[in-house]
C-alpha cells in the first residue's frame, strides 16, 4: 500500500499486509505497525495467482487501529479520479509549449517506476529544438542560410558544342540561340535538352544539388540545420491493473 | 652465336655513313631528336645552372601565390574512387573549392559525393540525369565558380603533395591561360604492360612536356590533371565535345593568345589500364584527335596570315602533324621496303636499331632521374627498359590504325565516348 503525496508522489512509508476483503466497490486490508497514513489517497497492490503485482487507485473510507496493527477500508477511485489514467502517464502533445508531456511530472513518474508499480515504455524518438526542447517544423532548405527561398536552375545543354547554361542565356529576341556557338533556332531533343540544375538560395546564393532539412522551433522560433537537432526519446508508462472481478471469481 | 655476332659485327663496320643513316632513318627522324636529344640538352643546361644556382646560394622561392581555386571531378560511374579522390584534394589547398558533377551515373557517384559534402560547404555537387559526355559535364560546373583558377581532376586520380600549391604558380603570369600537370602511374607495377606504360608516362609527359614547355609548343594539358584561368576558359567557353577536348581547349586558349605552361612537380597518380585491349583502345582516341583538331579544326594555326599566327601556334601544331602522322607513315614505308629490299641483312638491321634505341632510352632515363622526386621508384620502373623498343611497335601500330581510321572515316565521331544524341548533334571536323 502506497500513500500519494501532494504532486502524486509515492510515499516511501509504505506498508505491507494482506487483504481481509474485496469487492466490485472497495477493499479491505490489514496491515503491520502503526504507520501514520499520510494522505487518504492510496495505491493498493496486489499479488495475482502468477505472483505479478496489480495495482489499484483508492481512497481511504475506514481505518481501524489494532494490536497488531491497522485495518483499512478503501473504495476505489472512479476513472477519471485514477492516478495512473492515461492522461496522467502517457504522452500526449502539449500545444501551449509543443513539447510532448505527461499528467503527472517525470520526477513522480520515475518515483513510482522506482517502487516498482509503474513500468517504462518508449512511445517515440523526436528531433527537438537543441534551445527550448519544443518539436520543430521541417522543411527542405540552404544548408548555409537556411532559407526556404530555393529554386532549381533550369539549364540548357547544347549537343553540338557541349555548352551548358542557364536557360535564359540562351532566350534571345524569341529564339533559342546557343551562347557558345551561336547557332539558331535549335529543337529541343535534337539539338539540346534541359537539364534541372542545382537548386539556388535567392538569400545568399548558394548552389547544390540536394537541399538539406532545416527546422524551425514552433516554440522559441530558433532556426537551426537539421543535423543540430536534439534526439530526444518520448517515453510513456504502464501499468497493471487490479480488476477485483478476477479475485472475485 | 659467336659467329653469328662476328657476321654482326663485319656487316656493321662495313657500313658507310649514309648506308648508316638509312638503316637507322627512323630512330633519326621520330625518336632523337623529338625526345632523346631535346630532352639531354634541356638535361644539361639544368644541371650547369643547378649547380650554378648552389654556388651562388640561392634557394628557390617557398610558394607565394594563392589564388582562389575551383577543383572539378567530372565523372561516370566513379563511386568507388571518387571518396578516395576528395579525400586527396581535401585540404591541401586554402582557398578552395570542389564541384562534382556525375554525369548520370548509375552506382551512386553522386551520393558518395554527398556524403563527403555534408558539413563542408566547399563542396558542391552536381549531377545530370542522363550521360552527356565529358565535356558538357566540366561545362556545367563553369556557372557555379567564382574561383580564378579551375583545376581539372580525373575522378579516379589522386594528387601528389603540394599538387595544387605548384600548379597554380604559374598564374602569376597574367598571360598564361593553362598549366599542365604530370601524370604517373599509380600502379606501375601490376603487370608488364603497366610497367611499360609507367615509363613511357615519365618519358613523354615528365621528360617530353618540359621539353615542349621549353619549346613554347605545348599543345595539350591532360584532363587528368590541368589547371586554368577562369577567365580565360570564359573567353573560349569552356569545353568542346570530345575524344581529345583537352587539348582542343588548350589550342583555342593558344589561339586567344593565352600562354600555356607545364609544371613537371604538380603531380597526379592514375590508375594505368591493365590490358592490351584497353590500352589499345585509349591510344587510338588519343590519336583521333590528332587528326581531328590539328590537321582539321586548328589547321589555321599554320597559316601565317591568320590572326592566330605565332611562331610557337606554328611549330606546335607542325610537330604532332610530323611526328603523329608523317613519320609515322614514314616508319611503315621503311618497314616495307626493308622487308622487301633488305630482307638478307634485316636481322643485322633490326639488332642496330634495337641497340640504338637502347643507348637513346638510357640517355633520356638518365635525364630523367636527374629531374625525378623518387628516384628510388624510377630507378625500379627503368629496368623494363630492354622490352621499350617492342612495346613503341605496339604503340606505332595504334597510332597507324588510329590515323588511318580517322583520315578516312571519321572514326572517333562514332566512338562511345560521348552518347550517341550528342556525337549525333555535333560538327564532324
Amino acid at each position: 500500500m502506497f500513500p500519494v503525496l501532494p504532486g502524486g508522489f509515492p510515499d516511501p512509508n509504505f506498508s505491507v499486509g494482506f487483504t481481509l476483503d474485496i469487492s466490485q466497490v472497495g477493499i479491505g486490508f490489514e496491515v503491520a505497525g502503526d504507520n501514520h497514513l499520510s494522505t487518504g489517497h492510496i495505491i493498493f497492490g496486489m499479488e495475482d495467482g502468477a505472483g505479478e503485482m496489480n495495482f489499484v487507485s483508492a481512497n481511504l473510507r475506514f481505518l481501524e487501529s489494532q494490536e497488531a496493527g491497522q485495518r483499512i477500508g478503501a473504495e476505489y477511485a472512479s476513472p477519471g479520479q485514477q492516478l495512473f489514467r492515461s492522461r496522467n502517464i502517457l504522452p500526449f502533445f502539449n500545444t501551449r509549449t509543443f513539447q510532448f508531456e505527461t499528467g503527472l511530472c517525470q520526477e513522480a513518474l520515475q518515483a513510482w517506476e522506482d517502487c516498482g508499480v509503474l513500468v517504462r515504455a518508449m512511445h517515440d524518438r523526436l528531433k527537438v529544438c537543441p534551445s527550448c526542447q519544443a518539436v520543430p517544423t521541417w522543411r527542405d532548405g540552404c544548408p548555409v542560410c537556411g532559407s526556404a527561398s530555393t529554386r532549381p536552375d533550369r539549364l540548357v545543354h547544347h549537343y553540338a558544342c557541349a555548352h551548358v547554361g542557364r536557360a535564359s542565356d540562351f532566350e534571345r529576341e524569341g529564339e533559342i540561340v546557343c551562347p557558345k556557338c551561336r547557332v539558331r533556332n535549335l529543337v529541343v531533343g535534337a539539338d539540346f535538352e534541359f537539364l534541372n540544375g542545382p537548386y539556388r538560395c535567392d538569400h545568399c546564393g548558394w548552389t547544390d544539388s540536394k537541399l538539406s532539412p532545416i527546422a524551425n522551433c514552433l516554440s522559441c522560433g530558433l532556426r537551426f540545420p537539421g543535423h543540430q537537432a536534439e534526439e530526444k526519446s518520448v517515453n510513456g508508462y504502464d501499468v497493471k491493473r487490479l480488476d477485483p472481478l478476477v479475485y472475485l471469481s | 652465336m659467336d659467329t653469328m655476332l662476328k657476321d654482326w659485327t663485319h656487316w656493321f663496320t662495313s657500313l658507310e655513313l649514309h648506308q648508316l643513316c638509312l638503316v637507322l632513318m627512323p630512330i633519326l627522324l621520330i625518336d632523337a631528336p623529338r625526345y632523346a636529344i631535346g630532352s639531354l640538352l634541356v638535361c644539361l643546361v639544368d644541371l650547369v645552372m643547378d649547380a650554378w644556382k648552389k654556388i651562388r646560394g640561392h634557394v628557390d622561392a617557398p610558394y607565394d601565390h594563392c589564388p582562389s581555386v575551383c577543383v572539378i571531378l567530372a565523372g561516370l560511374n566513379e563511386a568507388d574512387t571518387i571518396g578516395a579522390t576528395l579525400e586527396s584534394i581535401w585540404g591541401s589547398y586554402p582557398r578552395m573549392e570542389i564541384i562534382v558533377v556525375d554525369d548520370g551515373s548509375s552506382d551512386g557517384m553522386s551520393e558518395v559525393a554527398e556524403r563527403f559534402a555534408e558539413g563542408r560547404d566547399q563542396v558542391t555537387c552536381l549531377r545530370k540525369p542522363e550521360r552527356g559526355g565529358k565535356s558538357s559535364a566540366l561545362n556545367m560546373a563553369l556557372p557555379y565558380t567564382r574561383a580564378e583558377i579551375l583545376v581539372c581532376v580525373d575522378t579516379d586520380s589522386h594528387l601528389g603533395p603540394n599538387a595544387i600549391w605548384d600548379i597554380v604558380q604559374p598564374f602569376k603570369d597574367p598571360g598564361v591561360g593553362a598549366v599542365s600537370g604530370t601524370v604517373i602511374a599509380r600502379n606501375p607495377f601490376a603487370n608488364l604492360l603497366t610497367w611499360l606504360q609507367g615509363l613511357e608516362y615519365l618519358r613523354t609527359i615528365f621528360l617530353g612536356r618540359m621539353l615542349s614547355d621549353r619549346l613554347n609548343i605545348l599543345g595539350i594539358v591532360s584532363g587528368a590533371f590541368g589547371a586554368f584561368r577562369t577567365e580565360a576558359i570564359q573567353q573560349v567557353k569552356g569545353w568542346d565535345v570530345g575524344p581529345g577536348e583537352d587539348g582542343d581547349l588548350v589550342m583555342r586558349m593558344r589561339k586567344a593568345g593565352y600562354k600555356v605552361r607545364f609544371r613537371p612537380y604538380a603531380q597526379c597518380l592514375t590508375n594505368l589500364p591493365l590490358s592490351a585491349k584497353t590500352l589499345f583502345r585509349q591510344r587510338r582516341r588519343w590519336d583521333w584527335s590528332v587528326v581531328t583538331f590539328e590537321c582539321r579544326k586548328h589547321v589555321d594555326l599554320l597559316n601565317p596570315f591568320h590572326s592566330s599566327f605565332t611562331a610557337g601556334n606554328f611549330f606546335m601544331v607542325l610537330e604532332r602533324i610530323v611526328f603523329t602522322i608523317l613519320f609515322q607513315f614514314a616508319f611503315w614505308i621503311y618497314a616495307v621496303w626493308l622487308v622487301f629490299q633488305m630482307r638478307q641483312e634485316l636481322l643485322f638491321i633490326l639488332v642496330l636499331n634495337y641497340l640504338v634505341y637502347l643507348v637513346l632510352e638510357i640517355f633520356q632515363f638518365t635525364a630523367i632521374l636527374y629531374y625525378s622526386l623518387d628516384r628510388k621508384r624510377d630507378f625500379r620502373i627503368g629496368w623494363i627498359i630492354p622490352l621499350v623498343p617492342f612495346y613503341y611497335l605496339f604503340l606505332r601500330t595504334a597510332t597507324m590504325v588510329a590515323v588511318l581510321e580517322e583520315m578516312f572515316t571519321r572514326r572517333s565521331f562514332r566512338d562511345n565516348f560521348v552518347p550517341p544524341r550528342v556525337r549525333k548533334a555535333t560538327w564532324h571536323w
